[in-house]
């Protein structure tokens, strides 16, 4: 879409856009204004736009619209996350902050429950049961690949889970002479799980550093597709 | 006429008035008669009434007196208004520098009564009689007889009062005690005596005269006389003075004795020699009279006390050969001449130790100790023949000398046993040589000075200098180095810029799309699959939960897999667990509507259910109950989403056909998987996940059970989307838009780091081999 069929909106907001990303790009230069006043932007813009979100997608509709034109059963309902979100708001007071101590009690106990149960229920036991089936050529195994590079990528999966697990393990027994050390075949094996872990850790920054120069080329693109109409007056 | 001054208000009145005229108070006095006179008449005899000879007379030197008035000298009252009586009182009292009266026409009383005391005072006093002194002479008895007892009685006491002044005075001067003048004024009072005294007082004295002992106390007499005479015996009797009943105001009496004093200061032995010389002037003004050469023992005992208590006034040796006393004098020479205890006796050194024994640790020596001590003392005289002194001196060894505390105590703490200190208080009051207490005890010393100054070596100041100066330099404000504009790191964060900028912008300018997009990957073929074996007006749920920073990555990777639901015809209903996720849902529909064209556009297209709060915890509430956590739609008219769109046909998550989640975070993601996937009953999973959170979620895709269905990796995974469905966004896809300036990027990227670690490497290795030599040369 080129500018001049862009609606004033959508102009205002484009060209808002190209100069804010040319700011920000001004921090390959060093720490500056522009890129402060950028970021300060972005944050009081987020939180405006948090806050609007908040209303009319959770309070207005999910508290006040029950309370107000709700049944007697709704209003019920609805009176326990309102006493609680009530409660809150005495935390804003340092003196009477303990008065919400009671609902962010619940907000971290509930949040500590799903958490945990989400943990064991969705990754420990699928992802320890996934691990053991690896090597199950019967229930896993590609149709059309090979055998052995199945059960080659599937050790090596083992053993790289395996290692660095035992790289995490740090038992160790007390020896008579120097300080405490872990027995040489857990030593060894805590060794290949750090090479998985270096491998793991290149290829979480390999894929950030793509993550970011995506980013990148689609800013530097955005500015092409802006500039270059301007210039040309297209 | 003469005037005569009012007694009270001093005004002149004419002679004949009794009144003043100004105060009107009396003049005369109502009785014609003298108190003498009255006294000397017989009881019931009427007063002469013609006294105009005597009166003439006394006129006379009372004008006399009025005018040495006159001319200054200050009179209290006009003695012209007294009687007669009261002027015989007045002349007495008359200064010393005024010569006696010897008025022409003196009365024949007062010439009868200085016969009689010229004729009775060579009399030489009886010690028995002068010591108490209230016996009165039987010559006194003469002059006794025309006084009054109340007018003796009133001398008697001013006597004694002016009597002890004088002597106090005379002490404080270092006078000799004028003792002979008391004994002088005793006799005058004997003197004055009791002629004129009635005949039962003269009788009553007589008998009561041989009474009177100095051995015994005043007291019995003053209880044998009458009332009157009582006090006189009180005034008179001082108990060891002898006589106090003194007068000095006598002038006419002491005129008529002085005279006989100076032939009689020949007999005066030595040590009265210098008292008499000094007080002879004084004796002779007073008129007071002693045989000095006829002084009884007990006069010269007390002579001998008086010169003791005078020590304390006089000091030793000031007198020198006036001293009275031979062995006053010895002593007083031995004190003055000789070192402390050189001439001491024997006798005279147990006095004098304990005399100096009252330092604190002479009480506490032992015996041996006190021993040496005295031995030491008595060894100090070498005059002095000691008991014992055959015997050698003991030898005491160095360091007993050494422990010995006397010396240094007693020097400190000895006291003058000279200075004659006698007690003044307590029931030790008069006693001498008293130990005291409280002087030893609450003497004040002056308090040790002690220096200030540290008393610190060099390197201690040097330390202590040190340690100041780091201290004050902490509260000095340091000036900042100024950074350099160009640094290393800067110049190698510049230089990255630029390169990776440059090959975008090359790439971007060129819009070279040579590059080929990556082959169908595994994980994306799934996906295809999926969204391929969607029915027709299925409903997805899109879940779009990445941040705006990376929304080129994740519309680039998704855009394609969005398109394609859109071909499907999906009812697509958005929804996050990030604040900013709805508009990013937005943005993202109308991107892929702009690049494929179709137009997804409002609440039949779409519905964008907008926030889900509360994290995982939110979307576990959004898998149990989706249409209570989100009942509405995030557009301007709130709808019902639940009830109005195509999604009322899922009552659950599980419901929907195709869950599918846009995430650049593993832990959104991880989420999903825990808290959605287990309640999809078979409802297919798939994520479009950013390059940073495919190591985390890779997992969960080739786990056996898949947990995620399918993967569309970054721009990768998109262009591989794209690549295996080129009809996708017209061709366009954002994936084939950056493929190539990514694929460049990134190849700069490789070798800037492959060249910065080969620089490094060669750098430390060249560094390590100049210091291999460096150690080599040394």
């Amino acid at each position: 879409m080129s500018l001049a069929d862009m609606s004033l909106p959508d102009l205002v907001g484009t060209l808002l856009g190209f100069f804010l990303t040319l700011m920000v790009f001004s921090y390959a230069f060093g720490d500056n204004a522009l890129f402060r006043a950028t970021i300060h932007i972005f944050i009081g813009v987020s939180a405006g736009y948090a806050a609007i979100v908040a209303w009319y997608n959770v309070i207005w509709p999910q508290l006040f619209l029950p309370l107000v034109f709700g049944s007697q059963s709704e209003r019920l309902y609805i009176l326990f996350p309102l006493v609680l979100s009530g409660l809150l708001l005495f935390k804003a007071s340092p003196r009477l902050s303990w008065v919400g101590s009671p609902a962010v009690a619940y907000l971290v106990g509930v949040g500590v429950a799903v958490g945990i149960g989400g943990a064991i229920l969705g990754t420990i036991f699928p992802q320890t049961q996934a691990t053991i089936n690896l090597l199950d050529t019967g229930a896993g195994a590609p149709p059309d690949g090979s055998l052995l590079f199945f059960i080659a990528q599937g050790v090596l999966i083992i053993l790289g889970t395996v290692t660095t697990l035992i790289y995490f393990h740090f038992g160790a027994r007390n020896r008579v002479s120097g300080a405490p050390r872990r027995p040489e075949w857990v030593e060894f094996l805590a060794r290949v799980g750090q090479v998985f872990i270096a491998i793991t850790l290149g290829v979480i920054f390999a894929g950030v550093f793509t993550a970011s120069l995506t980013a990148m080329i689609e800013r530097v693109q955005f500015i092409y597709d802006v500039f270059v109409p301007l210039l040309t007056g297209q | 006429m003469a005037d005569v001054r009012c007694p009270m208000c001093g005004k002149p009145n004419p002679e004949e008035l009794e009144l003043c005229q100004f105060c009107q108070a009396r003049i005369k006095p109502l009785e014609g008669r003298s108190p003498a006179e009255e006294f000397n008449s017989p009881i019931g005899a009427e007063p002469p009434l013609d006294t105009g000879g005597e009166q003439d007379s006394i006129d006379e030197w009372l004008n006399f007196l009025r005018q040495s008035e006159d001319e200054g000298e200050p009179r209290p009252f006009d003695e012209e208004q007294l009687a007669d009586w009261m002027k015989e009182d007045l002349d007495i009292k008359m200064p010393e520098s005024q010569e006696p009266l010897e008025p022409e026409g003196t009365p024949d009383w007062l010439s009868s009564l200085r016969s009689i005391a010229d004729e009775d005072a060579p009399e030489p006093p009886d010690v028995e009689k002068a010591q108490p002194a209230v016996e009165p002479s039987p010559a006194d008895s003469s002059e006794e007889n025309e006084v009054p007892g109340w007018l003796s009685k009133l001398r008697s006491r001013r006597t004694a009062e002016e009597g002890e002044a004088d002597q106090e005075f005379a002490f404080q001067l270092g006078e000799e005690p004028k003792i002979s003048e008391q004994a002088g004024i005793q006799e005058d009072r004997s003197a004055i005596s009791t002629e004129s005294v009635s005949d039962w007082l003269s009788e009553l004295r007589g008998e009561e005269a041989p009474v009177v002992d100095s051995s015994q106390p005043p007291e019995l007499v003053q209880e044998e006389l009458p009332a009157g005479q009582v006090e006189i015996g009180e005034e008179v009797v001082q108990p060891g003075v002898g006589v106090v009943s003194q007068d000095e105001d006598i002038p006419v009496v002491e005129a008529d004795r002085a005279s006989e004093i100076q032939p009689q200061t020949e007999e005066i032995p030595d040590w009265l020699a210098g008292i008499v010389a000094g007080g002879a002037a004084v004796a002779a003004a007073e008129g007071v009279e002693a045989d000095l050469d006829n002084l009884p023992e007990w006069l010269a005992d007390l002579e001998k006390s008086s010169a003791l208590d005078r020590e304390e006034i006089v000091p030793f040796g000031e007198e020198g050969e006036e001293l009275t006393f031979d062995w006053l004098q010895t002593q007083v020479r031995a004190g003055q001449e000789t070192p402390y205890g050189e001439e001491l006796t024997s006798d005279t050194l147990g006095t004098e130790a304990d005399t100096r024994g009252v330092g604190p640790f002479v009480g506490d020596l032992s015996d041996f100790l006190e021993e040496a001590e005295l031995s030491s003392l008595e060894a100090a005289q070498p005059g002095v023949e000691q008991p014992g002194g055959d015997l050698s001196p003991a030898e005491l060894p160095t360091w007993l000398e050494a422990m010995r505390p006397v010396d240094a105590a007693a020097g400190v703490y000895a006291i003058d046993a000279q200075d004659g200190q006698v007690e003044s208080s307590g029931p030790l009051a008069g006693m001498q040589g008293v130990l005291p207490a409280e002087p030893e005890i609450a003497r004040l010393k002056k308090p040790a000075v002690y220096a200030l100054r540290l008393q610190v070596t060099e390197s201690q100041r040097a330390h202590a200098s040190l340690l100041d100066e780091l201290v004050k330099s902490e509260g000095e404000p340091k000036e900042i180095p100024g950074r350099p504009a160009v640094t290393s790191p800067y110049l190698f964060r510049l230089i990255i810029f630029a390169v990776l900028i440059s090959t975008i912008l090359w790439q971007v300018f060129t819009g070279s799309q040579t590059s080929p997009l990556p082959g169908l990957m595994p994980e994306t073929f799934d996906t295809s699959e999926i969204i391929d074996n969607l029915p027709e007006n299925a409903l997805v749920l899109l879940g779009v939960d990445y941040d705006p920073a990376l929304a080129g990555e994740m519309e680039a990777a998704a855009a394609s897999l969005v398109d394609h639901m859109m071909l499907k015809g999906a009812y697509l209903g958005l929804v996050s667990t990030s604040s900013t996720g709805p508009a990013l849902g937005e943005h993202l529909i109308a991107t892929v509507g702009s690049l494929s064209g179709n137009r997804y556009q409002g609440i039949e297209m779409y519905a964008n259910l907008g926030y889900l709060p509360g994290g995982a915890s939110g979307l576990q509430a959004f898998a149990q109950a989706p249409r209570q956590v989100a009942p509405f739609a995030l557009d301007p008219e709130t709808t019902a989403v639940w009830s109005n769109t195509p999604l009322q046909a899922a009552q659950d998550l599980a419901g929907f056909d195709l869950v599918a989640v846009i995430t650049d975070d593993s832990d959104k993601a991880r989420a999903w998987i825990e808290q959605v996937q287990p309640t999809l009953n078979g409802t297919p999973l798939i994520m479009v996940i950013s390059t940073q959170a495919e190591p985390l979620v890779r997992p969960y895709y080739q786990a056996n059970p898949k947990q995620v269905d399918g993967m569309v990796v970054g721009l990768a995974g998109g262009g591989s989307y794209e690549q295996s469905h080129q009809d996708l966004l017209a061709g366009n896809g954002l994936a084939r838009k950056y493929w190539d300036a990514f694929s460049l990027s990134v190849l700069a990227a490789v070798v800037l780091i492959a060249v910065g670690g080969f620089v490094n490497l060669v750098t430390n290795l060249l560094n390590a081999q100049k210091q291999s030599k460096a150690d080599k040369k040394r």
